[in-house]
């Protein structure tokens, strides 16, 4: 097992939570500097954003270090971290088919729509393949982060499912949607006691018991078909099961104390991703997991950006020039909070000391690039985690919709895993690693 | 142009290329089997290749390993279809044929998209084809609701129950739906507050109906009094010198502010208290927004706020409507009656739901939200600029009453359970007794699992946990309370479970599956006492029951679980108009132009009228609120119902196409789109859906900042082939829509640039056809009642079956057709017809 680096100090309403200015100089120290490891682990985070960005005002014309070229308009919040970013031209998800889905076959590659007998399928997601690598020691296998919008996902280009992550049978992992109820996964529950906690789990596992008893005798009469939907009822009840056991596995060991209070329940758009992604620094930091997923919210973020139109009526911004404006001013937004992460990464420590930043491999991006183009999609990486990969450059890709799959292979590879093949990938991409 | 061969390269990668099926395994196929669009599509598409892309996938070279030459003309399997649609996506992309090549003319290019189009989506249907098989459901919301609500006499809100994702059909369709982890802790915890919110009301005896009445001048008046008093004494003694501190101001900041904004801070008050009849009453006002009205209540009972006031003065018919807001959600919008000297009473009735036993409602003006600040900006556009301090309000309130509870004639089922025989809330042999758990748990489970006995494993388990929990210090009802939870998060509940038919081969339901599924269908909610009861084996009893069901107010379910999915109000809800233009755009428009849809509905079903009333009508099921949007005559009701209203003859409106919902779904809320309202005809009037737009295809529209008509930027589709094949059809039916604006009233004329044009509302469909007005146009659509039969017919299969409609049910499809046919497709007819079909019948 590995160390847990609980903080000893108290840093209670430390910071305003939900408050838009959150200061976290505390960071830096979070995870006690014990360095038991002998290299700290690696972390792979994948963000998603629904609809892409606005086609020029955001994409690099040219290819080049950014020192060079310079960033874009939509990329100019991003300026203090040009030399750690890299973003990358002519990637096409091969699976994707749905204009309004930007997330839905992201990080699996899969044509949703392609197998017989099916109106839809999906397979799994490359970060719980990760999870099943990276996280064995960890309370939580991956965290799975979404977002709750009265609109739904496809109105904010999101297509259908419940986060960017899919399980082995290619069925949508629910996400946790609000930042309150990360903060509970992630921080001791001060009136939480080992033997509520105990009585809890065993009277939990009992009534899995018993739902599971009333499913078997009514899977008995049905046919094939309602047993596999059936089945779905039981993998919940198996998953909810597992998170008992490891949560049991991990009883002993305190989390760390939450550093700030409680946020709102109704913390929506900017102030959401802004704590979210704070809370998955803190998350990294305190080894809670090591594979990090997050689909964004898009129109709460827009409504609080006080732009009164949905995500998807923006995306059609072509023929209105207030649309166009409202797109762009929409990009920086997402540029400014991906920014702001990557500041929080840069002055998180880990284990051994170093920065936090240089032991996570971070993507940003989507399957749509503009409006409802599904080729040559955003693809922006950062973080020191891939350490073949020298950031501070725009690359456009000699082939045309080379698969996105090769993208996230090479990035697997990165990571550590030893596979040489994902999803259709037809090789890694190897322009990255020049 | 070495992108386009690498793309290409790789579809060779996929699997082997186009045409290596020999030319022997060609047979003549009959037209059910696979493959027949391409087949259809070979006499377009076969010229088409053959002169544009042969000379480099042909015979003597197959560039990127593609040929075309030597193609079998099925698509039989996923891999094939693939292979057609990527060839598809190059020539919709023009990444085919090359620049330098041979190229296409805008009509041929046009003609052979068209022709695969069509083959490769119906080869993709064929191919994802269940072959009529349904996949059992579990209760979508809002059968949960329902059935919470029968077993225990009160629903559950919506958005608390696990979500139904994101669903293309229906959502009765299992194959849509999904069960994770999260569903499973979300019914278990949604479960247990159903239970304790039942030891709450049901165990409980039935109250006698009492009324309470609010002044709403009791908050405002006085309040408004001591602020006009307080800000004189401070502005006298700002007069003479005072300081900020003195003055009584929390900082220099706040009383600059107040000073500055001194009308409408004092003085609009002050004018609000000139008017005579501030001491019993409100006037909604930027001084009195809202009047409410809260009391606790039993939640088995429908109680009526009642609201008793008058119109003031002679306000614009906008300005006499008023809407009920209950927290976040508008319930209605109602006209008021008479005036402040007569005051006349309104009134709604509603249930509540779980956890919402506060009775509370807040009545204001239906304006937009936007002028939650001040309404002035708004009264000004609609009635003219006025006084700058005058409140100028519309409407005035004496009182609201809450009058109830009354309750639905039959007992919830938990009812029946604990008190057999016997009035509720006495005398029960089950409440309080440990001893007598058991057997009352079997008689719920029993019931919840609609009437499928429990294994008894399961149910000792259930009887053991509630003792350990007993043991254990826990109370009786909080121990009852989780063994209820489990039972109601629980397959056997949560699943409409069809089992295998017990003989092999065979279809046919069980008559209690049987009892299920129209119940669901036609309620959605479990059966009742009558149903279960009945042998639906026999026809005429069939006939007999649904004929009963259809009859009981629970058939509204029917009404709005269909259409509300038919109409796709989540597109509508989608469409954020910009209600600062739009200023008569407000949310409760937006509430009841939804309504207008499923009322209208509800009157086709009621009346049992032809289906054709959707395309066009010679009435209108409107309330007050819409009948000013559509300035039309309505008597003024006293109630929140919908009522219906004959037309003119001469009337543009009437049928689905002139509702606001249908209208504003077809915009993108700024400006109409003809686009849209076209697709949506042709999906849901003509059957006949557009394909889906291709991804990758730029937006319209060039910027050269030139100010277009609605009609030249949507002109600009003919241009382009890619597009031209399938807005060559829908965009012209959109075009007679035109003289409707993004909200759905009527217009003459369009704003281009700075000035009105006059809209030309005509057009020429594809086939010739030529219309001039929205009239012609939906004459021209009526001769195709069939087509909308067809689709309404399919839908409401779908929606009943719980999968959806395939080639494989043609016949029974046209079967049904035949026989709604002669009657001219009348809309409660259909619905039998559907619930008496074979196929409703078959597992």
């Amino acid at each position: 097992m590995n160390s847990f680096h609980s903080n000893s100090r108290t840093r209670r309403s430390f910071l305003r939570a939900g408050s838009s200015v959150l200061a976290l100089p505390f960071l830096e120290t979070f995870a006690a500097p014990k360095a038991t490891l002998a290299s700290p682990p690696k972390r792979v985070i994948f963000l998603g954003g629904g609809f892409g960005f606005t086609k020029d005002s955001f994409y690099p014309k040219e290819a080049g270090r950014f020192s060079e070229i310079g960033m874009t308009e939509g990329l100019s919040p991003l300026e203090r971290h040009q030399d750690d970013l890299t973003m990358v031209a002519n990637l096409t998800n091969q699976g994707a088919t749905d204009p309004h889905g930007g997330s839905v076959s992201y990080l699996t590659g899969a044509n949703v729509a392609g197998t017989p007998g099916k109106r839809f399928h999906n397979s799994v997601s490359c970060d719980q393949v990760l999870a099943q690598e990276l996280s064995r020691d960890t309370r939580y296998a991956a965290l799975t982060l979404s977002a709750k919008e009265p609109d739904g996902g496809s109105n904010s280009g999101h297509g259908k499912g419940l986060s960017l992550a899919w399980d082995d049978a290619g069925n949508p992992i629910p996400g946790i949607e609000r930042p309150l109820d990360l903060y509970h996964a992630l921080f001791a529950n001060p009136n939480a006691s080992r033997e509520a906690l105990d009585a809890r789990l065993k009277k939990k596992q009992s009534i899995l018991d018993l739902v599971r008893l009333e499913g078997g005798a009514m899977k008995r009469t049905l046919s094939k078909v309602d047993q596999d939907k059936l089945d779905e009822y039981f993998t919940g009840v198996r998953q909810v099961e597992k998170g008992l056991e490891r949560q049991a596995k991990w009883a002993d060991i305190p989390k760390p104390e939450a550093p700030f209070e409680t946020p709102n329940e109704g913390l929506t758009g900017e102030e959401a991703i802004q704590l979210m992604y704070d809370m998955i620094i803190i998350a990294l930091q305190t080894d809670a997991t090591r594979v990090v997923t997050y689909r964004q919210p898009v129109c709460d973020l827009l409504s609080g950006m006080g732009i009164a139109l949905k995500a998807h009526s923006l995306s059609h911004y072509g023929f209105s020039q207030p649309r166009i404006a409202a797109s762009r001013e929409r990009d920086k937004k997402c540029s400014a909070l991906f920014g702001h992460f990557l500041d929080r990464l840069k002055e998180a420590r880990d284990t051994d000391g170093s920065r936090l930043f240089d032991n996570c491999i971070v993507s940003y991006g989507t399957n749509l690039r503009s409006g409802h183009e599904l080729k040559n999609l955003p693809a922006i990486l950062s973080g020191g985690g891939a350490k073949d990969i020298r950031h501070g450059r725009h690359i456009i890709l000699p082939e045309e919709d080379t698969p996105l799959a090769n993208y996230w292979l090479t990035l697997m590879q990165q990571a550590g895993l030893e596979i040489d093949h994902f999803s259709h990938s037809t090789g890694i991409v190897p322009e990255l690693l020049a | 142009m070495k992108a386009v061969f690498l793309i290409l390269a790789w579809l060779a990668v996929l699997g082997p290329a186009l045409g290596e099926v020999s030319e022997d395994s060609k047979t003549e196929v009959s037209d059910k089997a696979p493959g027949r669009a391409l087949k259809h599509a070979r006499p377009t598409l076969e010229p088409f290749l053959k002169t544009y892309c042969y000379r480099c996938h042909g015979e003597r070279r197959q560039r990127g390993q593609v040929r075309f030459d030597t193609v079998d003309w099925e698509i039989t399997n996923n891999d094939n279809a693939q292979r057609w649609q990527d060839v598809l996506d190059q020539l919709n992309g023009g990444d085919m044929p090359p620049e330098d090549a041979k190229l296409p003319s805008n009509d041929e290019l046009a003609a052979a998209l068209d022709s695969l189009t069509d083959a490769v989506i119906e080869a993709r249907q064929r191919l994802t084809s269940h072959g009529g098989e349904i996949t059992m459901r579990r209760l979508n919301r809002r059968e949960y609701s329902a059935t919470i609500r029968d077993l225990f006499g009160f629903g559950v809100v919506l958005e608390e129950i696990p979500d139904d994702g994101e669903i293309e059909s229906f959502d009765t369709v299992g194959a849509e739906q999904f069960f994770t982890s999260n569903h499973f802790e979300s019914y278990l915890e949604l479960g247990k507050k159903v239970a304790l919110e039942s030891f709450r009301f049901n165990y409980s005896p039935y109250r006698e109906v009492t009324t309470e009445r609010h002044e709403p001048e009791e908050r405002v008046t006085e309040k408004t009094r001591e602020k006009v008093a307080d800000l004189d004494r401070k502005m006298a003694l700002k007069q003479q010198g005072a300081s900020w501190k003195e003055m009584g101001f929390k900082d220099e900041g706040e009383a600059e502010i107040i000073f500055q904004q001194w009308d409408s801070r004092a003085e609009k008050p002050r004018k609000y208290l000139e008017y005579p009849k501030v001491d019993t009453g409100v006037y909604i006002s930027d001084v009195a927004k809202w009047a409410s009205a809260a009391r606790h209540v039993d939640l088995r009972g429908e109680h009526i706020l009642r609201i008793r006031g008058g119109v003031v003065g002679d306000p614009p018919e906008i300005r006499k409507m008023v809407r009920i807001w209950d927290r976040d959600s508008i319930r209605a919008t109602l006209k008021m009656a008479g005036t402040p000297e007569k005051p006349e009473t309104i009134e709604f009735r509603a249930f509540r739901d779980l956890g919402r036993s506060h009775f509370g409602y807040s009545v204001r003006e239906n304006v937009p939200e936007n002028t939650i600040n001040t309404l002035r900006g708004y009264i000004d556009k609609v009635q003219g600029k006025g006084e700058w301090t005058d409140p100028r309000p519309a409407i005035w309130i004496d009182w609201i009453e809450i009058e109830g509870p009354f309750y639905p004639e039959k007992r919830p089922k938990i009812e029946e359970i604990v008190f057999p025989g016997m009035p509720t809330g006495k005398g029960s042999p089950y409440i309080w007794d440990d001893a007598k758990v058991p057997e009352l748990i079997e008689k719920f489970a029993f019931e919840a699992f609609r009437r499928r006995a429990p294994e008894p494993e399961y149910l000792a388990g259930l009887v053991e946990l509630f003792q350990q929990n007993r043991a254990a210090g826990m109370d009786h009802r909080d121990a009852m309370v989780e063994v209820m939870g489990i039972i109601l998060s629980s397959p056997g509940f949560l699943f409409i479970q069809e089992a295998e038919p017990a003989v092999e081969g065979g279809t046919e339901l069980t008559n209690r599956e049987l009892a299920i599924r129209l119940a669901y269908f036609l309620w959605s909610c479990p059966p009742d006492e009558e149903l279960y009861a009945a042998d639906l084996s026999q026809a005429a009893e069939r006939e007999r029951q649904i004929d009963r069901m259809l009859a009981d107010p629970k058939a509204v379910a029917l009404r709005d679980g269909f259409m509300s999915q038919w109409a796709e109000f989540e597109r509508y809800d989608a469409i954020t108009v910009d209600n600062r233009e739009h200023f008569r755009f407000n949310e409760g428009v937006k509430y009841d132009a939804k309504r207008e849809v499923t009322e209208f509905f509800g009157v086709l079903i009621e009346e049992d009228l032809p289906v054709r009333n959707l395309i066009d009508s010679d009435f209108l099921v409107i309330n007050n609120a819409l009948a000013t949007h559509y300035e039309i005559e309505l008597p003024n009701s006293r109630s929140a119902d919908f009522a219906k209203v004959a037309l003119p003859a001469e009337s543009p409106r009437g049928g689905l196409m002139t509702q606001i919902a249908f209208l504003t779904m077809g915009s993108n809320g700024e400006r109409s789109s003809p686009v849209i309202r076209g697709a949506l005809v042709m999906e849901k009037l003509l059957h006949d859906e557009p394909p889906p737009p291709p991804p990758n295809v730029p937006e319209l529209g060039s910027d050269d900042g030139k100010p277009r008509s609605n009609r030249e930027m949507v002109e600009m589709h003919q241009e382009q082939a890619v597009c031209s094949s399938c807005h060559k059809k829908m965009d012209v039916i959109g075009f007679g829509l035109e003289n409707f604006d993004t909200i759905g009233r009527w217009r003459e004329t369009e704003k281009v640039g700075n000035k009105q044009i006059p809209i030309d509302p005509g057009g020429t469909l594809p086939d010739g056809s030529r219309f001039e007005t929205v009239q012609d146009l939906k004459a021209m659509l009526l001769q195709h009642e069939e087509d909308l039969a067809h689709q309404l017919v399919e839908s409401m299969l779908a929606y009943a079956l719980g999968r959806t409609i395939e080639f494989s049910d043609g016949d029974d499809v046209e079967a049904l057709l035949k026989r709604l046919q002669p009657d001219g497709y009348r809309a409660r007819s259909m619905i039998r017809e559907i619930a008496l079909s074979p196929l409703f019948r078959k597992k």
